[in-house]
């Protein structure tokens, strides 16, 4: 799903919103912070160094003044004098490098050492050179301290000029600051904002396509979804839905409500499922295919045919059916196999004839030798004729009673029958013909007598009557005499599967041909003997029958095996039995 | 011989006296004054050091923009010193030896707890170590509002005077 890209951590807009909340958090800490420099930078003092020097300027000034002062007039007043201004000077000297603002100024420790001897100088002086009131050397002591003290003049100058360049540029700067007061932060902060809107808006855009998206694709979905449904209700196939736990049915299609019942609920369903169950996939699984036969409530039966297989509907597992009705298809099947019975009846026709022409001219013999022996009076070789007769009338009737039987319409429903005896049956109608053509029969038939399978017998029994007259025919065409004029008919069992075969000497199959045999139309007889349909047909009937037809070349002749399941519930209920 | 010795001896001890005694010299006398708003005095006293010393005494543990580290300045309150005179100081203007003045307040003293400083560590501050008497504010116990440039101004040093107004 794209939806899934969009949403990896380190997608392109997560980063971008990342990097501006960055932005704003920073600049509102640049913001603040900048405040309370500004803040600060009122706070400091207007008090910078330069007042400092200036004030000990003032102090030196008058000191210098006062110790003049004192030499000219040397009393204890202005001595004292002197004293108390030299302490004041002294008290304003280390300030310049000592007090916080002081060291503000850029070179100040340069002027340190210098400031300080004439600090050492005042102290000495304080500290007990001070001369005495009237004293001699008064006026030179104070002269040289005067001398000593001049030197510092230039020095509190120069540091004063140095406050003054310097108290300019913290002006000068404090100007600019106040001036462009917070640009950068508020840029950013304006930057940051203006992105995060750009964000969001972005954002908003593609949420809103992608839910036009979302909105479109379910549509698209629904559409489908309708259009599947149509297709389903609309396709002439039965279409079925049902829950195997307890067989009832979750969907079917207008098709299938129309073949079966039109009410879902309907019990005529449940017996649909379990025939189909029966028939296609077992009570294990819900995977299989073939065909097979419903009787609706009216009687009429359906041939139906496809597959079932698994499928989840509604979140449980469910089978799904799919079913053609074959139904009118089967019905001119059979109509065509009738036809085609017919015909071979039709070829059988002078066979037939011939057959009941023995008995009927044995029972005329007979009637005839019966009228002289009554003549005659001889009653008890009479009694022989009749019973003569009486056998061969039974002779006739059976004749006309396997015509009778294989001229009958198909039952249409999906039987069991004996296998051994439709094969006996089949084998006894063509019998006499191929005595008549010398065609030696051999059987093997190893099936235990009761063997049940699925299907319709006399269609079983036309597979193999049609299989026992092309091998007649093929015979007759290839001209083969003696040992080689034999047909065997093999069958066996090995509880799962059943095996018959039917093999000739009659020069098998020609190979351009092998691979269509069992095509429609496809026919080794001329034109007024064969249809063409005969394996066609019984290939059909094999397979709903759920056997399988082959034909492979063997020595002589070809090899025709017919491969059927053996049906399980047949076999459990002889058991139970 | 010997009495001439002596007198040299003498002379110089008096020097060394005097010179000594110039370092504690009467500058150590404080003058206050009472005033009414337009200036008319009320009362004046001059107080030395034993006077100063006898008045109550407050400790201010601090450091100071003009000193390095934390020192114990003592001193008395200025609310003591108003109290030698009349009632009602609403402010007080002190006078250093240059001449330099600065008014305070009385909620300076009331409120901010300011002393005039005599003692640093337990010694008396001469003039070269701003004193004999310096306006101490306790900026350690409130640098928000004391360690501001306006509170600097006021902690006058090498205070010779000070002149209460009484309204």
């Amino acid at each position: 799903m794209s939806w899934s890209k969009d949403l990896r951590w380190w997608n392109p807009l997560t980063l971008i919103l990342a990097i501006t909340s960055l932005g704003l958090f920073a600049s509102t800490a640049a913001l603040y912070w900048q405040h309370e420099r500004s803040r600060d930078a009122l706070a400091i003092s207007v008090r910078t160094p330069g007042w400092v020097a200036y004030q000990a300027q003032l102090e030196l000034v008058q000191s210098l003044a006062a110790i003049r002062i004192a030499e000219l007039d040397p009393t204890a007043e202005e001595l004292e004098n002197v004293g108390i201004r030299l302490s004041i000077l002294r008290s304003r000297l280390p300030l310049l490098y000592g007090s916080e603002r002081g060291r503000l100024l850029p070179d100040i420790q340069s002027y340190k050492s210098l400031l300080q001897r004439h600090e050492m100088s005042i102290d000495r002086y304080l500290d007990g050179a001070a001369p005495a009131p009237g004293s001699p050397e008064a006026g030179r002591l104070l002269a040289d301290l005067h001398g000593e003290l001049s030197g510092l003049a230039p020095t509190l100058q120069a540091v004063l000029q140095a406050a003054i360049a310097y108290n300019a540029e913290i002006s000068r700067r404090e100007k600019l600051l106040a001036e462009s007061p917070a640009t950068l932060p508020l840029v950013l902060l304006f930057a940051s904002g203006s992105l995060l809107v750009l964000l969001l808006f972005v954002q908003t855009v593609r949420d809103r396509w992608r839910l036009r998206m979302t909105e479109q694709a379910e549509s698209e979905m629904a559409a489908a979804r309708e259009n599947l449904r149509a297709v389903i209700e609309t396709t002439p196939a039965l279409i079925v839905v049902f829950d195997p736990v307890d067989l009832s049915i979750s969907f079917a299609n207008a098709f299938a409500l129309a073949l079966i019942n039109p009410a879902p609920d309907n019990p005529d369903w449940k017996r649909f499922l379990v025939a189909m169950r029966t028939a296609l996939t077992g009570p294990d699984t819900l995977r299989g295919m073939g065909s097979f036969s419903f009787q609706r409530e009216d009687g009429s039966i359906l041939a139906l045919r496809g597959s079932c297989r698994l499928v989840v509907w509604e979140g449980r597992d469910q089978g799904l059916i799919a079913l053609a009705d074959t139904t009118q298809l089967r019905d001119a099947e059979y109509q065509i196999l009738q036809a085609a019975k017919l015909s071979t009846l039709g070829e059988m026709a002078s066979a037939i004839a011939h057959e009941i022409n023995q008995p009927l001219a044995v029972i005329r013999m007979a009637a005839a030798n019966a009228r002289r022996l009554l003549a005659n009076g001889e009653e008890a070789a009479l009694m022989a004729k009749l019973e003569r007769i009486d056998e061969q009338v039974e002779r006739a009737r059976r004749i006309i009673d396997q015509v009778r039987r294989y001229g009958r319409k198909p039952s249409l429903r999906s039987e069991s029958f004996v296998l051994p005896r439709a094969i006996d049956l089949a084998i006894s109608f063509v019998a006499e013909q191929y005595r008549m053509a010398r065609i030696r029969l051999v059987l093997d038939i190893d099936l235990p007598t009761d063997l049940v399978v699925e299907g319709e017998q006399t269609l079983f029994e036309q597979v193999i009557v049609n299989l026992l007259l092309n091998a007649r025919d093929a015979f007759e065409s290839e001209d083969i005499e003696g040992e080689r004029r034999k047909v065997t008919i093999t069958a066996a069992t090995d509880g799962i599967k059943i095996r018959i075969s039917l093999a000739d000497a009659a020069g098998g199959i020609r190979k351009e041909i092998m691979s269509d045999v069992f095509e429609p139309f496809t026919t080794t007889k001329p034109d007024d003997k064969g249809t063409g349909l005969g394996l066609s047909l019984s290939r059909n009937i094999v397979r709903k029958m759920n056997g399988e037809i082959s034909v492979e070349n063997v020595e002589d002749g070809a090899r025709f095996v017919i491969v059927l399941p053996v049906p399980v519930i047949a076999y459990q209920e002889r058991n139970v039995a | 011989m010997q009495a001439t010795v002596k007198l040299i001896l003498a002379a110089m001890l008096f020097a060394v006296v005097s010179g000594a005694a110039q370092a504690l010299s009467p500058h150590s006398n404080l003058t206050v004054r009472w005033t009414s708003p337009d200036g008319a005095v009320l009362a004046e006293v001059a107080l030395d050091e034993a006077d100063m010393a006898a008045l109550e005494q407050r400790e201010i543990r601090t450091s100071t923009p003009w000193t390095e580290g934390v020192h114990t300045f003592s001193g008395p309150p200025i609310g003591a010193l108003a109290a030698l005179g009349p009632e009602g100081a609403r402010r007080a203007t002190f006078i250093a030896l240059n001449s330099f003045l600065e008014t305070l307040p009385v909620e300076d003293w009331t409120e901010h707890g300011a002393i005039l400083a005599m003692k640093r560590n337990g010694a008396r501050m001469d003039i070269r170590e701003h004193g004999p008497y310096w306006v101490m504010f306790p900026i350690d116990s409130d640098p928000d509002t004391l360690n501001t440039q306006r509170y600097h101004a006021r902690m006058v040093w090498q205070v010779k005077e000070v002149v209460f107004v009484v309204e």
